[in-house]
């Protein structure tokens, strides 16, 4: 293969970031170009909803490395978005200007917050992926000392123990029933509920019709069927679109995310997907999946890096996932989103300490560990190895290791 | 440089052992950090300012 050309990444998150950091460390000394379409060198999201929000980090803490560090290892940042890719002279066509060839073009495009229709440009609805985006939710929050988070998902929720903490009146407006109800069990539902409310949150669960109100171009409350809201402020938590439209225009496959094999190449061998615009088909879930976490952007980065360079497996990694609420750190690992399993809690509610543990089949595939990192961390183990555990080997299995 | 690790932060994503494996390492048990050297020299100061930087919790921070 000629390196000439070399390697394009398009997309500045933690998957495009891990990816030139991963090549460059496995001995790759071609040319890497890195398309970031964001005004900051690549940063890490998670914190936007926790430290950063908090004020415990600023900007430039966020950044996975400073600009003498690209320099450094020669990878040359653009900030600029992907036009349009031609497959066939393997071109991408910047937004602004110019265009770059590839050997391996790498599509770590991300998702983008789901925005509520109708309500372009209204001043205090606010939505939370980007640093520019935490700038302003934090700004406002501390004007307002008040906010409505419409979706109890992870990303509602940490922003809402967070907000509380900083001493601001939050309610979060939910449609199901129960919080983080995609991929929690009813156990870990109930039991953040209850450290959410005693820091002061309020939930209004099960909620249809939620409206935002405003006038004159500013929020000025939320309805929803059985109750409303004033506010000034508005953090819509409602999922993510992955953002395909680059790769649809290219010809690729494209579903619920740019569709992959399983060593996450496209249906063009020299371009990949990865991170949370990818789905690929994962050989825990047994099917096709996209997931938006930290681990799948940097597992799937290192594996496409290593297939550049020359050590292609298939991606296998096991899935985990964490969240920080209400001073409890909630670990998950292997898949908690099927239905009809059963699920066995084990541990102590009122010490907020538990791990719930799901079957399929009688087999163990994923585990929730509130403050358990050792269940967690056994979970991972298990897991990964593809481990056959039935819920009846369970309490063997938790049981303290016998004294040497 | 001195350095310190919160372990009530930590969730083992293991960024730090692959950034400065000489100064961080994660226990067997539950996979949380566990700090080999409180005062790495200066010659591992540039991968522990990457464990700094890459740790998606920010459990590891400067020890002023």
């Amino acid at each position: 293969m000629s390196t000439s050309a070399g390697i394009v990444v398009v997309g500045g998150g933690q998957a495009g970031f891990q990816l030139q950091q991963a090549l460059r460390s496995q001995g790759f000394d071609g040319r890497i170009s890195l398309l970031a379409d964001e005004p900051f060198l690549p940063y890490q999201r998670p914190p936007l909803s926790k430290a950063y929000l908090k004020g415990e980090a600023t900007d430039d803490d966020l950044a996975f490395a400073t600009a003498d560090f690209y320099r450094d290892s020669g990878v040359e940042i653009i900030e600029d978005r992907a036009a349009a890719i031609d497959p066939r002279t393997k071109t991408v066509t910047l937004s602004r200007a110019g265009s770059l060839s590839f050997d391996r073009l790498i599509l770590a495009t991300g998702a983008r917050n789901r925005r509520l229709p109708g309500l372009e440009g209204v001043h205090g609805l606010v939505s939370l992926r980007t640093l520019a985006n935490a700038q302003e939710l934090r700004d406002r929050l501390l004007a307002t000392g008040d906010i409505v988070i419409i979706g109890a998902g992870y990303l509602g929720l940490e922003v809402a123990s967070v907000s509380a903490d900083m001493g601001a009146s939050v309610r979060v407006i939910e449609m199901a029933p129960r919080l983080m109800s995609r991929s929690a069990s009813p156990a870990v539902s109930r039991l953040f509920q209850e450290r959410l409310e005693a820091r002061g949150v309020r939930f209004e669960l099960a909620s249809s019709g939620v409206r935002v109100l405003h006038h004159g171009g500013q929020v000025t409350g939320v309805e929803w069927n059985g109750g409303s809201v004033r506010t000034k402020l508005v953090l819509a938590c409602i999922g993510v679109d992955p953002n395909t439209e680059l790769a649809r225009d290219a010809g690729l496959d494209v579903a619920n995310g740019i569709l992959t094999d399983g060593y996450l190449r496209t249906a063009v061998p020299e371009i990949y997907a990865i991170g949370d615009c990818a789905a690929y088909p994962n050989i825990h879930f047994g099917q096709t999946v996209r997931l938006e976490s930290v681990q799948n952007a940097v597992d799937q980065a290192n594996c496409v890096a290593a297939a550049i360079v020359g050590e292609a497996r298939p991606y296998a990694s096991l899935p985990w996932f964490w969240s920080e609420q209400a001073g409890m750190k909630l670990q998950i690992a292997g898949n908690t989103t099927g239905q009809a399993q059963e699920i066995v809690v084990d541990g102590d509610h009122q010490a907020g300490a538990l791990s719930a543990f799901h079957f399929r089949d009688d087999v163990l595939v994923g585990v929730e560990s509130v403050n358990r990192p050792k269940d967690h961390m056994l979970a991972r183990k298990i897991l990964r190895s593809r481990q056959v555990i039935s819920a009846a080997m369970l309490p063997q299995l938790l049981a303290p290791a016998p004294a040497a | 440089m001195r350095i310190k690790v919160d372990v009530e932060k930590c969730i083992g994503a293991g960024q730090c052992v692959n950034a400065a494996p000489a100064v961080f390492a994660q226990n067997e048990d539950d996979g949380m950090v566990v700090l080999l050297n409180q005062a790495p020299p200066e010659s591992m100061a540039a991968g522990v300012r990457s464990a700094i930087r890459l740790c998606p919790a920010r459990a590891i921070v400067f020890d002023d």
